[in-house]
C-alpha cells in the first residue's frame, strides 16, 4: 500500500473547516499537493505533530483535527500518546503512516519489535487500529471522522519511492505559518482577542 | 504495598557485582539505605534512569543491571522502552515503582488511563508485567534476576508517606558520581580501553 494513495482517499473526507497537521518530509509534500486550502500546519519537526494537533483540538473543539504523522516522528516522543489519552479529545484523529523507515537513517523499530498501536493502547487510547489495505484505510478513517475519538490509526505503507515537490511557500517556514494563521483567522470558530 | 518494603526484598537478591541505577527523589534515598555499597548510580533526572541503565548493560554484559525507576520519570521518555526492546539486553531488569503521583505535582497519568506494562509490551519487551503485592513482587524480581531479560516490572505502590534520610554526598552530585566511578574502576569486569 502506498502513502500517496491513502492520502488521495483521505482528502475528500476532510471538509474545509477541519484542521490538519503533518510531520516533516513525505507527509508534508504529499498532503500539500492534495489539500491546497483550509487550515494546514505542515512540516512539524520530529515528535511534534501529535502534540501540535492536540493543542488545536482544544482550541477548536467542534472541528475534527487530523494529525498526519509518521513512525519515525512519533517514536521520538511516544509519551505524547499518554497526554492524548489523558486529555481525551473527542475531535482528534491521528493517522500514523508507518513505512518502517527513516527518510535517511534506514529501518525504524517498527520493522522489528515495536507495535505503535499497542503502545497507544497502553497509553490509554481505546479507539485504535492498524490497517494494511486501502479498503481498510478508507473504512477506518471514515469511521474515525464520523465518530467521537480520540482515534489512532496506524497505516502500514511501503517506503515512498515517488516524491511530490511541494511549494516551499506553502509547506515550510514563516510563509507556511502565515498561510496557516490566515486560515485560522478566517475560520468561523475563531474567537479573536 | 510500600516501595521501601519492596526495595528491602530486592536488596538481598542484588550481588556485589551487579549495577543499580535509580531515578530521583524517593528511589534514591530508599535504595541507598538498603544497598549503600557497590556500583550504584543514584538520582538520575526524570526520563534518564532507564536509558542510563541500558548503556550499562552494554558495558557490563555479564552482570545484571537493575534500573529502579518511577512512573513520573519513565513517562518523560517512554520512547526509551522502544530502544530497550530493540537492543534487547538479556541482563537488564527494569523496575518501575508506580505510585501514580509526582513528588510535587499531584497524580500522574497511571492513576487514570495509562498502563505502563502494556506500553512496554507494545514497545516490544515481551517479559513485562505488573505486580501488586509483596509476594508477587518477590517472585517476579527473583525470576527476573535468575533468567534472561530484558525484564520490565511495574510495581504498584502507595504514595510514599515518609522519607528516609540518606547521605547526600552518596546519593547526589559529583561525590555520588565519584563513588560510582570508583566502584566501576574496581569492578572485576572493568576493561580500560587503550
Amino acid at each position: 500500500m502506498k502513502r500517496y494513495d491513502c492520502l488521495k482517499l483521505l482528502a475528500p473526507m476532510v471538509d474545509k473547516h477541519m484542521f490538519t497537521v503533518t510531520s516533516l518530509s513525505s507527509n508534508t509534500a504529499f498532503w500539500s499537493s492534495l489539500r491546497l486550502e483550509g487550515a494546514n500546519f505542515l512540516g512539524c519537526n520530529m515528535g511534534l505533530c501529535i502534540p501540535f494537533a492536540l493543542g488545536l483540538t482544544a482550541a477548536f473543539p467542534d472541528r475534527k483535527v487530523i494529525a498526519l504523522d509518521s513512525d519515525g516522528s512519533l517514536m521520538v516522543d511516544t509519551s505524547s500518546l499518554i497526554t492524548v489519552a489523558d486529555v481525551n479529545p473527542l475531535n482528534f484523529v491521528a493517522i500514523i503512516f508507518d513505512n518502517g523507515s527513516y527518510a535517511r537513517m534506514g529501518a525504524t523499530f517498527t520493522t522489528r519489535r515495536a507495535d505503535l498501536e499497542k503502545i497507544a493502547q497502553g497509553a490509554g487510547i481505546d479507539k485504535t487500529a492498524t490497517v494494511r489495505s486501502e479498503e481498510a484505510f478508507s473504512a477506518s478513517v471514515k469511521q474515525a471522522i464520523d465518530t467521537a475519538g480520540p482515534h489512532f490509526i496506524v497505516v502500514k505503507v511501503e517506503p515512498d519511492r515517488e516524491r511530490v515537490k511541494g511549494d516551499p511557500h506553502r509547506t515550510y517556514g514563516r510563509a507556511m505559518r502565515e498561510w496557516f494563521m490566515d486560515a485560522v483567522r478566517h475560520h468561523p470558530d475563531y474567537k479573536g482577542k | 504495598m510500600k516501595r521501601f518494603d519492596c526495595l528491602k526484598l530486592l536488596a538481598p537478591m542484588v550481588d556485589e557485582h551487579m549495577l543499580a541505577v535509580t531515578s530521583l527523589s524517593t528511589n534514591a534515598p530508599f535504595w541507598y539505605n538498603v544497598r549503600p555499597e557497590g556500583p550504584n548510580f543514584f538520582a538520575l533526572n526524570m526520563g534518564l534512569c532507564l536509558p542510563f541503565a541500558l548503556g550499562l548493560t552494554m558495558a557490563f554484559p555479564r552482570r545484571k543491571v537493575i534500573s529502579i525507576d518511577s512512573d513520573g520519570s519513565l513517562m518523560n521518555d517512554s520512547s526509551s522502552l522502544i530502544t530497550v526492546a530493540d537492543v534487547n539486553p538479556g541482563n537488564l531488569v527494569a523496575f518501575v515503582f508506580d505510585n501514580s503521583s509526582y513528588a510535587f505535582m499531584g497524580s500522574t497519568f497511571t492513576a487514570r488511563r495509562t498502563d505502563l506494562a502494556k506500553m512496554a509490551q507494545g514497545a516490544g519487551i515481551a517479559k513485562s508485567g505488573t505486580v501488586r503485592t509483596l509476594e508477587e513482587f518477590s517472585a517476579a524480581a527473583k525470576q527476573a534476576m535468575e533468567s534472561t531479560g530484558p525484564h520490565f516490572i511495574v510495581a504498584k505502590v502507595e504514595p510514599d508517606a515518609g522519607r528516609v534520610a540518606a547521605d547526600r554526598s552518596r546519593t547526589s552530585g559529583r561525590p555520588m558520581r565519584e563513588w560510582f566511578m570508583d566502584a566501576v574502576h574496581r569492578h572485576p569486569d572493568y576493561q580500560v580501553r587503550r
